[in-house]
């Protein structure tokens, strides 16, 4: 079996896994979800009970349609209405609600509780409230976006954040690999040859980052009219720091892809840059779509989340080192053999001579003028 | 590349689907009769909107209106009655969209009445929001505001019936000007502001002194004097420059022209750092 077969089965493999996986995740998340009843006077007075300004009712305080208490009429208990309006001329010595209609208040009308109106308004038409009187357009209860996320919720968001993150970064891969990739090259080369260096350099650097931003910060305010600049440089700080870290992670990931993708280039034929930078990038993705997706497995999932969080954060850091060592990848550090520069239609005539010895092409040479000839 | 380019589509599919930007407007309305209160205590957390405070009608003790996205806020309301305690709330959700949030900001708001001819205690914790305090008619006790990035319009309209006990604003970032600041009767008046601007307008129906701690930090800070008033300020400078034209320093205090002769006193003690402070005198 040739090694990029292999390669190609493992890949299939584990994006098998991991569909799987997600599937399972999510179908078991989306089933975790609260079930409601049928009745709706029951549903509605649960999600009344839940509602910060809502209140607790009994089923048998509420009637569906119109009701009016009496003037006669003194009611110990709660009284409500579901879909129609609550006229009160009598007295009530628990609270009022109207669900849907308005609770109306009419003279004589004494509520010793609190009067609510969902959907509607409290009138006081001559009657009194001793509790508090409040109308809400419609009941809020549920989870607050963000806040207390159901499972599939958090998986989902979870999923979407890890490859909204992958796609930013295969962007940025694609940009680097065009305008920048004899930068990116000197930094993998500084990583590859100074790994525990570059791993010094990256935690250092990342200790230094809030120091350093609040020296810039103090520096600019010290001048008084750097005041001003304080915004824009915060701006441009991060800009650096988050450019840094990308650079550098991209510098690892394309290590990561070639590691990946070594069986499928040929000897001496050049390596395909962004397909290895992709590949790099989707290995870190596959390690975040495993994390998330499994994020209600318990052990496992707490496990995978780890390792995703921990590989990201070595290759981040590892990444910033180098991209110090190499001032972004503008100079190159002992030991380490300069990247040239890609090849120009210039050079194109040039074939690469690995060790074995390969016969060079000719060089191209203009036509003779006719003058000469 | 092709299983690859599948997978994505797929998680896409799965976590990427059309966000719901529709929000979730509701309206509350909530206000108690004042009964047999004889104080109130007025605990506001507002995070995000618009925020007013000022009277309520007469026979209530207090009258809140609020509007807010259900989607991405919770209002939380209550009142205890032994302690004689209104906590009004509204807290956005951890994870909103910046443009939700701005959303929520505009046009979310909150206005709440208090009942006057009582004691009030409030205690307002303002996040990001634009609010309009106007406290004339009302018996202010003692009040603390506490704001994030905040614009501030604190106005003391009236002459408190009493003297307030404690005044206490710290602003984080943001403007926050305070009206008639002699109206308050404070005490002692506490004003400090991280970043931003600080505008004090001192006037209002006072007599005696007025003491005021001043903290000010990368911003800057106008006091608005009344011409028959003395002021003397005692501010610790860091890098910061105050208007001390006319002042004379004795003893590390520069004490305004006349300040002795003056009618009513402010004494400014406090701090000034990477800021500005200056002196506007006011008819």
């Amino acid at each position: 079996m040739r090694a990029s077969d292999k390669v190609r089965r493992i890949r299939r493999l584990a994006i098998g896994l991991l569909l799987g996986a997600i599937t399972i995740q999510v179908a078991r998340a989306q089933n975790a979800a609260p079930q409601t009843g049928s009745d709706p006077v029951a549903v509605t007075l649960d999600s009344l009970r839940r509602d910060a300004n809502g209140m607790t009712l009994e089923r048998a305080a509420v009637q569906i349609g119109s009701r009016t208490v009496q003037p006669s009429e003194h009611l110990a208990g709660d009284v409500a209405s579901y879909h129609g309006s609550l006229e009160i001329s009598g007295t009530v010595d628990g609270s009022v609600a109207a669900i849907g209609g308005d609770v109306v208040l009419l003279p004589g009308g004494h509520v010793r509780g609190d009067a609510l109106s969902v959907g509607g308004e409290v009138k006081l038409a001559g009657g009194t409230v001793e509790g508090e009187m409040r109308s809400i357009s419609a009941l809020s209860v549920g989870p607050l976006a963000g806040a207390q996320l159901t499972p599939a919720q958090t998986t989902r968001r979870s999923l979407s954040l890890a490859v909204a993150c992958y796609l930013i970064l295969v962007a940025m891969a694609l940009a680097v690999s065009l305008f920048a990739r004899g930068h990116l090259e000197t930094i993998g080369s500084t990583i590859r040859t100074n790994f525990s260096h570059a791993f010094l350099f990256g935690v250092l650097g990342e200790i230094a980052i809030v120091p350093l931003f609040l020296l810039t910060v103090v520096a600019l305010a010290i001048t008084i009219v750097g005041i001003l600049l304080i915004p824009f440089a915060a701006v441009a700080f991060a800009l650096g720091v988050m450019g840094a870290l990308a650079l550098g992670f991209l510098a690892m990931s394309l290590l990561a892809g070639d590691a990946i993708m070594r069986g499928d280039t040929a000897a001496g034929e050049a390596r395909p840059v962004v397909t290895h930078l992709i590949s790099g990038l989707s290995l870190f993705l596959v390690l975040w779509l495993l994390g998330s997706a499994s994020a209600y497995t318990g052990f496992v999932g707490s496990v995978l989340r780890l390792l995703a969080v921990l590989s990201t954060w070595i290759a981040a850091t590892v990444g910033l080192g180098a991209v110090i060592i190499t001032r972004a990848g503008t100079r190159t550090v002992a030991g380490v053999p300069r990247v040239p520069p890609p090849p120009a239609e210039e050079y194109a005539w040039q074939t690469p001579t690995p060790v074995s010895g390969v016969a060079a092409a000719r060089r191209p040479t203009a036509a003779p003028r006719a003058s000469r000839q | 590349m092709k299983p690859l380019l599948l997978t994505l589509l797929s998680l896409l599919a799965i976590g990427g689907g059309p966000a719901d930007g529709a929000r979730a407007w509701r309206t509350l309305a909530a206000s108690r009769p004042r009964g047999n209160a004889d104080s109130l205590r007025v605990i506001v957390r507002y995070d995000a909107g618009r925020i007013s405070v000022g009277a309520a009608a007469a026979p209530l003790l207090y009258d809140a209106r609020a509007r807010f996205d259900a989607k991405e806020q919770r209002l939380s309301r209550s009142y205890d009655s032994a302690t004689h305690t209104l906590h009004v709330g509204i807290d956005s959700a951890v994870h909103t969209s910046g443009r939700s949030r701005a959303g929520a900001r505009e046009e979310g708001r909150l206005d709440l009445g208090l009942a006057a001819g009582i004691p009030l205690d409030i205690d307002l914790d303002l996040g990001a929001t634009r609010a309009v305090l106007d406290l004339g008619s009302l018996w202010v006790d003692a009040m603390h505001v506490s704001t994030g990035a905040t614009e501030t319009d604190l106005t003391f309209g009236s002459l408190n019936p009493k003297p307030m006990r404690d005044l206490f604003v710290d602003a984080g970032v943001g403007s926050i000007a305070i009206h008639q600041l002699g109206n308050a009767r404070a005490q002692h008046a506490s004003i400090a502001s991280t970043v931003g601007s600080v505008d004090l307008d001192l006037g209002g129906a006072w007599t005696g002194e007025m003491p005021l701690t001043l903290r000010v930090a990368l911003g800057s800070a106008t006091l608005r004097v009344p011409r028959d008033a003395g002021i003397a300020l005692r501010l610790s400078r860091r890098i910061a420059n105050v208007d001390s034209d006319g002042f004379t320093e004795r003893d590390g205090v520069y004490y305004s022209t006349g300040y002795e002769l003056a009618k009513r006193h402010i004494m400014v003690d406090g701090s000034a750092t990477l800021a500005s402070v200056d002196v506007i005198w006011k008819e």
